[in-house]
C-alpha cells in the first residue's frame, strides 16, 4: 500500500489523465462535464485506485506502467492481474463508443452509459483472462517440472 | 507483369471508366422506359363549349413548409387565406433527389426522375415525357412563362412568352426576382387576357440560403415580397375571372431549405414543401376542403406529382399513362364520382402496363357512389402510388455488377504498387468499410473518422513511450490536441446537434457545471476584422513559403467585408492567375491553390485551415504510416463541415469573386472548397514525399466506391436507398478521382 499523500497524487494524476484522454476522444468539452467526471472516476476506480493497494513504492508502480507499454519485464501474478483489469477497462470504455453514432435513440446510447458499462464489462473480462493466463502459466510449470 | 507506371495508369483509367459508366447508367435509367404514349383523342368539342380555364403556376425556390406554417412566418396574406378556407394548403413531400430540376419534373409529368438527375441538374436537355404543359400547348393554349431558365431548357418551343434568369449564380438575389416580378404589368392587365397558363419561377429564396444561410435576415423580407406578389395575382385572378370560368392559382416550392441554407439531402426541412392551390370563377362555393380547424397546422400530406395530375384534370386533359400522381381535383369540384371514377381507371390501367401485384378493388361496375368504395378506393390509390414510386426508384443492376468488377481490378492493380515490406495494420483500413453497411453510420461517417483519427494519435503514443523522446511526445501530443480542435470546429452545424432536442435522449447527469458558449464560428462570424488580422499573423507565422501567398487573400477577404465588389473581382481573377507560377515555384500544384483556397473559405474557418496545414507538417515530423495517413486525412475532409449528404455542399464558396455563372470557375472552387481539408493536410506533409501514401489512400477509396456499390445493390429496397446510400456513392466518385488526381500532380 502506498503512503497517504502518495497514493493521493497518484490518483489525482491518473483521473486528470483519464479526464484529458477522454475529452481527446472527442468527450465534449464545454458541456457534460460532470459526465465526463463520472467516467473519469470510474476508469481511476477501476484501474488505478487498486494499484495504490497492490504497489509499495512509487518506483515500482511507475516501473510496472511502463513495462506494460513495452510489453517487457515480468510482473507478479497480482500486478499482471491488475494490468489486464485496467487496459480491457480502457479498451471496454474505448469501445463502446461504437454505439453513439447509431440511430437508435435509446437511453442508454447517451454519454456516458455506453462507455461506464464498457469499463466496467471489460475490467471484468481482463481479470478473467488474467486469471486464466496465471493458472495456465502454472499448469504448463508443473508439467514441466513433472516430466523432469 | 505490367510495370509500376502502367499499373498506375491503368488503375486510374479503369476508375474514370467505371465512373462514367455508373453516371451514364443512371442517367440513361430516366431516359428508356418511356413507352410510347397513345394519344387518345382530346375532348376538344368539349374544350371550345365550355370557356378554357386558367391557371398561374408559381413556383418559389426552397420554399419549405415552415416558412409559410410558422407562426413567425410574414406571409400574412397567404396564411389569411388558408385560414379563411379560400385557398387549400397541402403538405407535399419532396422525394430524393432535393435539388430543383427532378423536383420540377415531378410536377410536370407526375413522374419521379430518378437520382441520377442530380448529376445531370446542371446540364439539362430537352424533357421527352409526357408533361402538361407540352399537352396544353397542344391544343392551342397560350403559355407564359418567367423565371429559372431551367424551365426553357427543358421545353424549348413551349412557351409563347418567356423571359429565364439564370439558376446557378447565388449571389444576386434581389435582380433575379424583379426580372420576374416586372412582367406582371403587363400579364396581370385586365385588358390583356393573353395567357391560359402563367408559369412564374421565384429563385431569390433559394439564392438568399446558398449565400447567406438559412437564418439570414433577408429570408423574412424574401417571403413577404412573395406574399405580396401572390396577393397581386389573386386580385387578378379574382376580379377578371368570370361566374362561368375557372381560374386556378397554384403556388408551391420546388425543394426546401436546412437551417443552414442548403438542400440536396433527405430531413424534414428539405422535403417537406407547401402547395396551397386557389379556385376562382365557377364553383368557386363547392369546395371539399374538410373540417379541420387546423387547416395551417396539419395540411393534407401529399406527393409532389399530385399536382401535376391535378393540373390535367383542371385542364379537362386525359392523365398520361406514366403519371402515377393522385389528382387533388376532388377538393375543388363536387363531382366527386367522376373522379373516383377518372383516376380508378387511371390506375388500373397502369397496374395492368406494369403488371404490379395488386389485386384491384372492383371490377369493371364499380359503384363510385358508395361511401364505402371511394373510401376503399381512396386507400387503394395510395398503396398503388407507393408501389409505383418503389419500382420508379429502380438501380440498374448490371451495370453495377460492371462498375464493381472494373473497381475490383484498378484495386489489385493500385494495390501492387504498395511497398513490399507491408505491415499488417496496413490492412486494417480496408475494415472501415464495413460501416457502410449501416446507414447511420454512413450519415454520422465523420465521427467514425475523428474517433479513429484520436485513436490512431494514441495508439502512436503508447508505441512512443518506451523510447520516451520528449520532443516526439510533445508532437504528437499537439497533434492529437490540434485533432481534437479541428474536429469540434463545425460540430454544431451536424445533423445531430440541429436536430430537436426532445427526440434525443435526455440527459443522465445534471448540466449545472455546463457552460454554453456560443459556437466557435458564430463569434467567429462576429467580429471579421480582428479574426482576419488575427488569422492572418497566425498564418504568417506557421507559413513558410512566401508570405505574398498569404497577403493577397487576407486582402480579398477585407475587400469583400467593405463591399468592394469590383476591386475584389479583380484581384481574385489575379489570384486565380496566379495558381500557375506559384505551382511552378514551389514545385507543387496543392501549394499553388492555397491562395485561392484562402481567398473563398468564410472568414471563420481560414483559422481551421491553418489547424490543418499544422497537423499535415506534425504528421510528416513524425513520419506516421500509412494507416494514419489514411485516417487523418478522411478527418480533415470532414473538419469543413462535409457530410454524406449532398446538402453540406457549400455554394456561397464556390461563388466567391463571381458577377456572373462561370460553370468551370465555379466547378473549380466548389471542388477545391469540398476538399479544402486533404489539400491543407496533404500541404503540410508536403505531397511530393507522401506518393507511397497516396496510393494507400487511392486503394482505399476504390475499395471504399465498390462497397459502396454493393450496399447501393444490396438495399435497393432500402428506405434509406435515395437519401443516405446514393448520395455516399456520389461522395465516393468524387473522392477516389479527387484523390487519384492528386497522385497525378
Amino acid at each position: 500500500m502506498l503512503s497517504l499523500p502518495v497514493a493521493a497524487r497518484f490518483v489525482t494524476l491518473s483521473w486528470a489523465v483519464f479526464y484529458i484522454l477522454a475529452v481527446l476522444f472527442g468527450a465534449p468539452f464545454f458541456s457534460d462535464i460532470i459526465a465526463t467526471a463520472v467516467l473519469a472516476t470510474a476508469l481511476t476506480a477501476v484501474s488505478a485506485l487498486p494499484a495504490v493497494f497492490l504497489f509499495d513504492s512509487e518506483e515500482r508502480a511507475v516501473e510496472v506502467i511502463l513495462q506494460l507499454f513495452s510489453c517487457e519485464g515480468n510482473p507478479t501474478p497480482k500486478e499482471s492481474v491488475l494490468l489486464f483489469n485496467s487496459v480491457f477497462a480502457f479498451l471496454g470504455a474505448w469501445a463502446a463508443a461504437a454505439v453513439h453514432p447509431l440511430d437508435w435513440d435509446r437511453w442508454w446510447q447517451r454519454y456516458p452509459l455506453p462507455s461506464l458499462v464498457g469499463c466496467f464489462i471489460g475490467a471484468v473480462i481482463g481479470i478473467f483472462i488474467a486469471i486464466t493466463r496465471i493458472f495456465v502459466i502454472k499448469r504448463t510449470a508443473y508439467n514441466k517440472t513433472k516430466k523432469r | 507483369m505490367i510495370s509500376k507506371k502502367g499499373k498506375f495508369w491503368i488503375s486510374r483509367v479503369l476508375v474514370v471508366c467505371a465512373c462514367a459508366l455508373l453516371v451514364y447508367s443512371f442517367v440513361a435509367l430516366d431516359i428508356t422506359p418511356t413507352p410510347p404514349t397513345e394519344e387518345f383523342g382530346f375532348k376538344d368539342g368539349n374544350q371550345e363549349s365550355s370557356s378554357s380555364p386558367r391557371l398561374v403556376f408559381m413556383v418559389i425556390d426552397a420554399f419549405r413548409l415552415s416558412f409559410l406554417t410558422s407562426s413567425k412566418s410574414p406571409m400574412s396574406f397567404t396564411k389569411s387565406e388558408i385560414t379563411k378556407k379560400s385557398a387549400k394548403l397541402f403538405d407535399a413531400y419532396a422525394r430524393m433527389p432535393t435539388v430543383t430540376l427532378p423536383r420540377i419534373t415531378a410536377y410536370l409529368t407526375g413522374t419521379l426522375p430518378s437520382f441520377g438527375t442530380v448529376l445531370t441538374n446542371l446540364a439539362t436537355a430537352e424533357m421527352k415525357t409526357a408533361n402538361w404543359i407540352s399537352r396544353i400547348q397542344k391544343i392551342g393554349k397560350k403559355v407564359h412563362f418567367f423565371g429559372d431558365d431551367t424551365w426553357i431548357r427543358l421545353l424549348p418551343r413551349s412557351f409563347e412568352k418567356f423571359e429565364g434568369v439564370t439558376s446557378f449564380f447565388v449571389s444576386d438575389y434581389t435582380d433575379v426576382d424583379n426580372n420576374v416580378t416586372r412582367h406582371l404589368d403587363t400579364e396581370l392587365s385586365n385588358t390583356n387576357h393573353s395567357w391560359d397558363a402563367l408559369i412564374l419561377h421565384y429563385l431569390g429564396l433559394d439564392h438568399i440560403g446558398h449565400s447567406l444561410g438559412g437564418s439570414s435576415s433577408k429570408i423574412p423580407e424574401k417571403l413577404k415580397e412573395m406574399d405580396d406578389v401572390i396577393g397581386r395575382i389573386h386580385k387578378y385572378l379574382k376580379s377578371s375571372t368570370s361566374v362561368d370560368q375557372e381560374s386556378y392559382l397554384i403556388v408551391c416550392g420546388d425543394h426546401g431549405m436546412t437551417a443552414a441554407g442548403s438542400h440536396g439531402g433527405a430531413s424534414p426541412d428539405e422535403t417537406r414543401v407547401p402547395v396551397v392551390i386557389w379556385k376562382f370563377g365557377r364553383e368557386e362555393g363547392n369546395k371539399n376542403y374538410g373540417n379541420q380547424d387546423d387547416s395551417l397546422k396539419q395540411p393534407p400530406r401529399i406527393e409532389q406529382i399530385d399536382v401535376s395530375s391535378t393540373i390535367f384534370d383542371v385542364f379537362n386533359m386525359p392523365i398520361p399513362i406514366e403519371s402515377y400522381g393522385i389528382s387533388l381535383i376532388n377538393y375543388f369540384s363536387d363531382d366527386e364520382e367522376e373522379y373516383f371514377e377518372k383516376q380508378h381507371n387511371q390506375f388500373r390501367r397502369i397496374v395492368q402496363a406494369k403488371h404490379l401485384a395488386i389485386s384491384d378493388i372492383c371490377d369493371e361496375n364499380c359503384d363510385y357512389s358508395d361511401k364505402f368504395i371511394k373510401s376503399a378506393l381512396k386507400k387503394w390509390f395510395l398503396t398503388v402510388q407507393s408501389e409505383l414510386i418503389g419500382s420508379a426508384s429502380e438501380v440498374p443492376n448490371k451495370s453495377l455488377g460492371v462498375c464493381v468488377f472494373l473497381l475490383l481490378v484498378a484495386l489489385t492493380l493500385s494495390m501492387g504498387l504498395w511497398n513490399l515490406h507491408l505491415s499488417k495494420s496496413d490492412f486494417f483500413i480496408f475494415l472501415i468499410n464495413i460501416t457502410y453497411f449501416a446507414s447511420s453510420l454512413i450519415e454520422e461517417e465523420h465521427e467514425i473518422w475523428y474517433y479513429l483519427g484520436s485513436t490512431v494519435v494514441a495508439i502512436r503514443a503508447l508505441r512512443n513511450f518506451k523510447i520516451w523522446n520528449k520532443t516526439e511526445v510533445k508532437s504528437i501530443f499537439f497533434l492529437a490536441f490540434l485533432h481534437r480542435i479541428a474536429c469540434s470546429y463545425t460540430q454544431s452545424t451536424r445533423r445531430r446537434w440541429i436536430m430537436d432536442s426532445s427526440l434525443l435522449p435526455p440527459s443522465i447527469f445534471s448540466d449545472t457545471l455546463d457552460f454554453q458558449p456560443n459556437n466557435l464560428n458564430t463569434i467567429l462570424n462576429e467580429y471579421p476584422i480582428i479574426v482576419i488580422l488575427t488569422c492572418s499573423l497566425f498564418w504568417m507565422y506557421g507559413y513558410k513559403q512566401s508570405k505574398f501567398h498569404i497577403i493577397l487573400p487576407m486582402v480579398s477577404h477585407f475587400l469583400r467585408l467593405f463591399e468592394l465588389t469590383q476591386f475584389n473581382e479583380v484581384l481574385m481573377h489575379f489570384i486565380r492567375l496566379s495558381i500557375l507560377p506559384i505551382s511552378y515555384s514551389t514545385g507543387s500544384v496543392l501549394a499553388g491553390c492555397l491562395p485561392l483556397l484562402l481567398a473563398i473559405v468564410p472568414v471563420s474557418q481560414i483559422l481551421l485551415l491553418l489547424v490543418i496545414y499544422n497537423m499535415g507538417k506534425l504528421f510528416s515530423k513524425l513520419n506516421l504510416g500509412s494507416v494514419e495517413f489514411v485516417t487523418l486525412c478522411m478527418s480533415s475532409f470532414f473538419y469543413t463541415g462535409n457530410s454524406n449528404s449532398l446538402s453540406t455542399l457549400s455554394l456561397t464558396s464556390a461563388y466567391v469573386g463571381l458577377s456572373s455563372y462561370q460553370p468551370i470557375l465555379v466547378g473549380l472552387q466548389l471542388m477545391l472548397y469540398t476538399f479544402s481539408g486533404p489539400i491543407l493536410f496533404l500541404c503540410g506533409c508536403n505531397a511530393s514525399s507522401c506518393t507511397s501514401l497516396l496510393n494507400h489512400l487511392f486503394s482505399y477509396r476504390i475499395s471504399s466506391m465498390c462497397t459502396s456499390l454493393i450496399c447501393l445493390y444490396i438495399f435497393q429496397n432500402h428506405l434509406f436507398i435515395w437519401s443516405v446510400y446514393s448520395p455516399k456513392v456520389v461522395y465516393d466518385m468524387a473522392h477516389v478521382i479527387f484523390f487519384g488526381l492528386i497522385g497525378l500532380l
